[in-house]
C-alpha cells in the first residue's frame, strides 16, 4: 500500500459529533459544523499552536514554504492535512480513527497528519489523544482571529507545501479517507488536486425537512417520518401514523 | 441518548416526537448500546444510507 503520511518528526503522538436535527413542525435545523471562512485556493494564515503539554507552536506559510514549529521542531512538510476538531465530539473521533490508519500507511512521503483542537482545554485533548491511540499529533490551536477563519465543528483541511488550501471538507464519511489519499498523492505527484469534498446538504432554518424513510435498528419493517403542509406525519413498524406536534431528534454513532 | 431518553419522557405526552437515526456501523452493536440504554423512543437504522451520507457529519 503506498504510504502517503508521516508523523511529524520529534512530537510526542498526540490526541481527537454529531450533527443533531431539531425539528418543529415542519421545518427543522441541521446543528452541523459551520463551513469554515477560509477555503480552496486560500493561503493558510499564521495560526498558534500549543501542546498538551503547553509548548508554544506555529504553523505558517512564509518565504514559499509551509512551515510547522512545534517546541522548537521545525518541519516542513510537502503536503499536511489538518483535522480541526473538538475533543468531546464522536464525528471527530470517527476521523480522527480514519485518519490514524492513514498515519501508518503514509511515512516517509512528507506528508503530515496534523489534529488541531479548537475546542477543549490540555487535559481533554491529550485523553481524547491517549484514548485513541493516535500516532499523529493533536495540538491545541489558539483562538485568535485567524483561527476562527479555519476551524469550526469537525473540518479537514488539505494544504500544499506552498501554504495554499488544496482540499476542504466539513464533517466525516465513512469512505472519506479514499478522497483524502487522493488529493495527498496528487499534491505529492505535483498534479493538480481533482478529488472534491464530499456532497453534504446543510439545512437551514426555514427549509422543509427531508423525508426519513428508514427501517427500524429494532424490529422488523420500516418507520418514516415526513414533514407536510398539514404537519409532520411519523409511521412506525405497524403502519400507524401519529401526527407529532414537534419532533427532535439527532444522528448518533453512539 | 440518556438525555434524549428525558426529553422523550418528559415532552412525549405532549405530541413531541423524539428520534435518532443510529449510523453506528455494526447495527448489532448499536441495537445493543440502544437496549442497554433503556431508550423507548423511536431510532431509524441510518448507517450506509444516503440520508445519512449527506446529513450526518460533524
Amino acid at each position: 500500500m503506498t504510504r502517503l503520511v508521516q508523523p511529524v518528526s520529534g512530537l510526542r503522538p498526540r490526541t481527537a459529533g454529531l450533527p443533531g436535527l431539531c425539528v418543529t413542525a415542519a421545518a427543522f435545523v441541521l446543528i452541523a459544523s459551520s463551513a469554515a471562512a477560509q477555503g480552496v485556493g486560500d493561503r493558510i494564515p499564521p495560526i498558534r499552536l500549543k501542546t498538551t503539554a503547553g509548548e508554544n507552536g506555529r504553523l505558517a506559510a512564509e518565504g514559499g514554504a509551509l512551515t510547522l514549529d512545534v517546541a522548537g521542531k521545525q518541519t516542513n512538510p510537502k503536503v499536511l492535512l489538518v483535522h480541526f476538531l473538538q475533543p468531546d465530539c464522536l464525528q471527530c473521533e470517527a476521523e480522527a480513527r480514519a485518519l490514524d490508519a492513514m498515519t501508518a500507511e503514509c511515512g516517509g512521503t512528507g506528508a503530515v497528519i496534523l489534529g488541531l483542537a479548537h475546542r477543549g482545554n490540555a487535559a481533554s485533548v491529550a485523553a481524547f489523544r491517549d484514548r485513541l491511540k493516535l500516532a499523529y499529533p493533536v495540538l491545541l490551536l489558539e483562538a485568535d482571529e485567524a483561527s476562527t477563519k479555519l476551524a469550526a465543528g469537525d473540518a479537514t483541511r488539505i494544504v500544499d507545501r506552498t501554504g495554499v488550501i488544496r482540499f476542504a471538507q466539513a464533517g466525516f464519511g465513512d469512505g472519506d479517507q479514499r478522497t483524502w489519499r487522493e488529493a495527498i498523492s496528487a499534491l505529492l505527484d505535483g498534479r493538480e488536486v481533482k478529488a472534491t469534498a464530499p456532497a453534504r446538504a446543510v439545512l437551514k432554518a426555514g427549509d422543509r425537512m427531508p423525508v426519513i424513510e428508514l427501517p427500524a435498528l429494532i424490529g422488523d419493517g420500516k418507520l418514516a417520518l415526513r414533514g407536510t403542509e398539514g404537519g409532520l406525519a411519523f409511521e412506525d413498524t405497524q403502519d400507524r401514523v401519529t401526527r407529532p406536534s414537534a419532533a427532535v431528534g439527532f444522528f448518533s454513532r453512539y | 441518548m440518556v438525555h434524549l431518553q428525558k426529553i422523550h419522557e418528559s415532552l412525549a405526552a405532549r405530541g413531541v416526537l423524539v428520534f435518532v437515526i443510529a449510523m453506528h456501523p455494526d447495527a448489532g452493536e448499536a441495537r445493543k448500546l440502544t437496549r442497554e440504554l433503556g431508550v423507548t423512543f423511536p431510532v431509524f437504522q441510518g448507517h450506509g444510507s444516503t440520508l445519512g451520507d449527506l446529513y450526518a457529519y460533524g
